[in-house]
């Protein structure tokens, strides 16, 4: 089941005690109770208590302004009393009915980023050797018609803007659990940076750069991309609680393509800036330890 | 028919302009929260808070650049979408150098060339935004005194200077996808000034060389 059907479920049952409890114990008979219920239910994962009490905060201070405004007969009390019992249902609802798990939450949302951006990377570098679309995709396979060159890029692209509005925020939510942030914060972050270098990776694998240049570089980069996309699988292997295996940190293979790249270009500030596809190699060979980093420490965070 | 479809046409016109508009604004915020970073000096000591706060400068860039594909996607401004997206790229690749400085008092001798850096692309998105004539050279020489700072003083006091190199040449491809921008605006509100000056003088206009 997932989190978001167990969240409605939850709703919903939580919201039927309430109604039977206004029923036989409230003392308003506006249905002030389930309301309440519904109201404080909506919070978001693994923010249940701080949340549901600033909601229940927020409920009794609209009820009393309008109290204020309506002079009802009725004590005031009441409908605070009916708030109050409302909101012990909601609370209580979403503790223990059905509640959200946060981590299977955040590996549900984090999972579609994580294979976006693979996607993305073999689409990027794709683009950047000008390699012959049906060669490789992120399995070694033969590559569909849909990762064809630049449309390839773009559609990667688009999929992975679309997957990273998804991303959990609710990590950064005042009450979130807290033996969770740390941990949760960190990895999202990390998630995210990965998509940021491969945004200024593609930025870059845009420019035409000299065909004798990529030629030459062209063996080691495609073994280089070969290494991240196995660190991709074996992130996802793990987020997807299955079983692990070792691999290369490939540190190797990108001081080969350091050194490979110094042999063509001299790595000093004077030569390198006299043509601009040196700046923006060396940038993006720059932006390939980057995403080893990070790739390395999320393996480490998961481990 | 020919009134709906009138009035269907000009309700995508107004949410093309909004969505371009929505997208470049986001931007302006974008980067003006990227050139403020550097130079916030508890930036280590609250590390939390800035990175939620650029969580959500990301998520409202691509809620922009969702709403900007949607409505451009079948219109003559799709040449112009590229071109648009690739000004986030640059963003985010300019926000590189966040990462890679390890020591931030070096942004400190950088200020003042952040800062007008930053007032300029406000000055240019604004005036994008408002249709205006958009003069980059003001911006082109923010860039060339940034270029004189670093190879004066930060390639001899950083350790790592190649990675301003690297800044340095993002500004410069953001100079250039800027002025295609604001060439393509530009020109399409010439063509709306030329369209009035010839109703009020009862121009020909058939024979302007309208843009694409």
């Amino acid at each position: 089941m997932t989190q978001k059907l167990r969240f409605i479920l939850s709703n919903l049952i939580g919201v039927s005690i309430a109604i039977l409890v206004n029923i036989f114990f409230g003392l308003t008979h506006v249905y002030l109770i389930p309301l309440t219920t519904f109201v404080v239910m909506q919070t978001s994962t693994g923010n249940v208590i701080y949340q549901g009490l600033i909601r229940l905060m927020s409920v009794l201070f609209v009820i009393s302004l309008i109290y204020i405004f309506l002079h009802s007969q009725i004590s005031l009390f009441y409908y605070l009393h009916d708030a109050a019992l409302g909101a012990v249902i909601g609370i209580l609802s979403n503790l223990f009915i059905l509640p959200r798990h946060p981590d299977i939450e955040f590996r549900e949302r984090t999972i579609p980023v994580l294979e976006a951006n693979q996607k993305y990377f073999a689409a990027i570098i794709q683009e950047l050797l000008n390699q012959d679309p049906e060669t490789i995709d992120t399995q070694g396979n033969n590559l569909s018609h849909s990762h064809k060159g630049r449309s390839g890029t773009k559609n990667a692209q688009i999929w992975l803007e679309k997957k990273i509005i998804n991303l959990p925020s609710w990590v950064y939510a005042s009450g979130f659990d807290s033996g969770l942030r740390r941990g949760h914060q960190f990895f999202l972050n990390r998630t995210e940076r990965i998509s940021d270098i491969l945004f200024s990776m593609h930025h870059l694998a845009c420019y035409k750069f000299d065909e004798d240049l990529m030629d030459r570089l062209h063996s080691i980069f495609t073994e280089c991309a070969g290494h991240v996309e196995k660190f991709f699988t074996l992130i996802l292997t793990i987020m997807r609680l299955s079983k692990t295996y070792a691999i290369n940190d490939f540190l190797e293979e990108l001081e080969k393509l350091d050194k490979k790249f110094r042999e063509i270009v001299p790595y000093d500030l004077e030569t390198i800036d006299i043509r601009r596809d040196y700046v923006y190699l060396g940038e993006f060979i720059f932006l390939f330890n980057e995403l080893r980093s990070v790739l390395i420490k999320l393996i480490q965070a998961l481990r | 028919m020919l009134f709906f479809s009138n009035i269907f046409k000009k309700l995508k016109k107004i949410k093309r302009k909004k969505a371009i508009v929505f997208y470049l604004s986001t931007l302006n915020q974008f980067q003006h929260f990227i050139f403020t970073m550097f130079l916030q000096k508890d930036y280590l000591d609250r590390l939390d808070d800035y990175e939620k706060k650029m969580h959500q400068h990301r998520l409202k860039v691509f809620l922009a650049v969702g709403k900007l594909r949607k409505n451009l996607k079948w219109t003559r401004y799709k040449n112009m979408l590229s071109t648009l997206i690739h000004l986030y790229e640059i963003m985010f690749s300019l926000y590189e150098l966040n990462q890679r400085v390890k020591d931030r008092t070096l942004f400190d001798v950088c200020a003042i060339e952040f800062k007008s850096l930053s007032l300029q692309l406000d000055i240019i998105f604004k005036k994008i935004m408002h249709k205006e004539f958009v003069d980059l050279d003001v911006f082109s020489s923010a860039i060339v005194s940034f270029d004189e700072l670093f190879r004066s003083t930060l390639q001899i006091i950083s350790p790592e200077p190649i990675i301003f190199l690297f800044f340095v040449q993002d500004l410069l491809a953001l100079y250039q996808e800027l002025t295609s921008v604001s060439r393509f605006f530009n020109k399409r509100s010439h063509f709306l000034l030329v369209k009035t000056k010839a109703k009020q003088q009862d121009f020909d206009y058939q024979k302007w060389d309208f843009p694409g």
